[in-house]
């Protein structure tokens, strides 16, 4: 059993780093970031007044909304429901990253890809659904009938990429712990220095990053929110606070995928320690990157209707992410293949 | 310097609900602390936010039968409705019995073999 200064631990863990108050933080960053690409990409300045080159921005906008502008509710909506259920996003999305690296008190179990994909997989897209439910329209039913069929496709599609390097560090490389988060995290680099896993990283890494521009609703994958459309589909009715958690949660999402790509399939800080120079420095690098090409292809490409947008992840990345799954299930059964290579 | 707690999976799952709970909480906390302090104001918002259009415009939202079955046939079996109208419905009488004869006969043919097999070896 755990004794009192481990659950401390874990309490400043959750709620301090890497926790609540950074994975705000990075969500802002990432967001600004986000919208700097983008805006460069078109042309434009992007966010400029606020703090150096902007960087304050999205924080601004987040306090403006939560403390200033005002909450519009209208006969039928249930707020208090929406706000819960973003509560409860936004501690799940920061008690996943317990299960990182990035964590100093960190949580591992054998087969602990299961909890995290109920986490991730369940609770985040279930509470935005709620929120948009919480707030009956036409247009809020269709974005979030949209929204749930996106994600009926990308969050599958996104999960069986992952257990692509959890199913091959287990069985090629070598864990204490069988199909860990924590282990798979540490030592799935390895899977680049070998040619045959390398092959199965590469399909599963493109299968992955498609999934990752559906979950964060980006161009072309943005027809839930579908401006002119839709209004702003499953957000038609949001403002004030919930405006700012919808957004803040919208973030942290991006923020979490972002870090388990750059975990799983770019090795985070290693092979260089997570408290060296070079490791920080190698793991923002990676991280970056991976913010950068999710808003890239943001930039490039205008919205797919829902039926070319589900095509798209379906071909693009939920069968590529199960030839993956099932060349590293082939791999894991006779591991002599990729250890002879 | 970093700690590495290993438990079995339930327990870990019951760790991190707990601990997602425990941050919800805060993060809540921090929502009451910081909404502004105004009550409701107005009601300008009373009505869904309908494009500026009336609550009547939704009354009836249902879409007509026949409409929903021609979507869904013309959008999801637009390639069998495409090759059935280019192949049997080209207004020629002998290519609408050429079709049925072949898939006739291939119904035919997979009866007789079916009864072969049966008449020989019994019914499985």
């Amino acid at each position: 059993m755990m004794d009192a200064v481990t659950v401390a631990l874990l309490v400043i863990a959750v709620l301090v780093f890497p926790g609540l108050l950074f994975l705000f933080v990075l969500s802002m960053l990432t967001e600004w970031w986000e919208r700097k690409i983008v805006a460069r990409a078109q042309a434009r300045m992007g966010p400029s007044y606020v703090g150096p080159a902007g960087v304050l921005q999205p924080f601004a906008d987040f306090i403006k909304l939560m403390s200033v502008k005002e909450e519009i509710r209208q006969k039928f909506s249930t707020p208090g429901l929406a706000k819960a259920f973003a509560f409860a996003a936004i501690g799940a999305l920061s008690a996943t990253l317990l299960m990182l690296p990035i964590s100093p008190v960190r949580l591992a179990a054998s087969y602990d890809i299961i909890v995290l994909s109920y986490i991730c997989c369940v609770w985040v897209p279930f509470a935005v659904a709620v929120m948009g439910m919480s707030f009956p329209n036409p247009f809020t039913g269709a974005g979030v009938s949209r929204f749930l069929t996106l994600y009926a496709v990308c969050e599958p599609a996104f999960f069986a990429a992952i257990l692509v390097p959890v199913a091959l560090t287990t069985s090629v490389v070598g864990t204490p712990l069988p199909y860990s988060v924590l282990f798979t995290a540490q030592y799935s680099w390895k899977l680049w220095l070998n040619p045959v896993t390398a092959v199965v990283m590469i399909i599963a890494l493109s299968a992955a990053a498609v999934a990752t521009q559906a979950k964060a609703m980006a161009n072309p994958f943005n027809i839930p929110e579908a401006e002119q459309e839709l209004i702003a589909g499953h957000m038609t009715e949001f403002s004030g606070q919930i405006l700012a958690l919808n957004n803040l949660i919208h973030d942290a999402d991006i923020a979490v995928s972002a870090l388990l790509i750059t975990y799983f399939f770019l090795g985070g800080p290693y092979p260089f320690p997570h408290l060296s120079v070079l490791g920080v420095i190698l793991m923002i690098v990676k991280y970056v990157a991976v913010v950068t090409v999710v808003s890239i292809i943001k930039a490039s490409f205008g919205r797919f209707r829902i039926e070319q947008g589900v095509a798209v992840i379906m071909k693009y990345s939920l069968i590529p992410a199960v030839i993956a799954l099932l060349a590293a299930m082939f791999l894991s059964a006779y591991p002599v293949l990729a250890a002879g290579a | 310097m970093a700690e590495v707690i290993i438990v079995g999976t339930p327990l870990e799952t019951l760790v991190l609900l707990a601990l997602m709970g425990l941050a919800a909480l805060v993060a809540a906390l921090t929502y009451l602390a910081l909404r502004p302090k105004y009550g409701k104001r107005g009601g300008q918002a009373e009505e869904p936010y309908l494009s500026g259009e009336g609550p009547e415009i939704v009354r009836r939202s249902e879409a007509p039968s026949p409409s929903l079955f021609w979507g869904f046939i013309l959008g999801y079996f637009r390639r069998l409705y495409v090759f059935l109208k280019d192949y049997m419905h080209t207004g020629k009488l002998s290519d609408w019995a050429a079709f049925m004869a072949g898939w006739l006969g291939l119904a035919g043919a997979l009866a007789l073999i079916v009864s072969i097999y049966a008449l020989i070896w019994g019914w499985p």
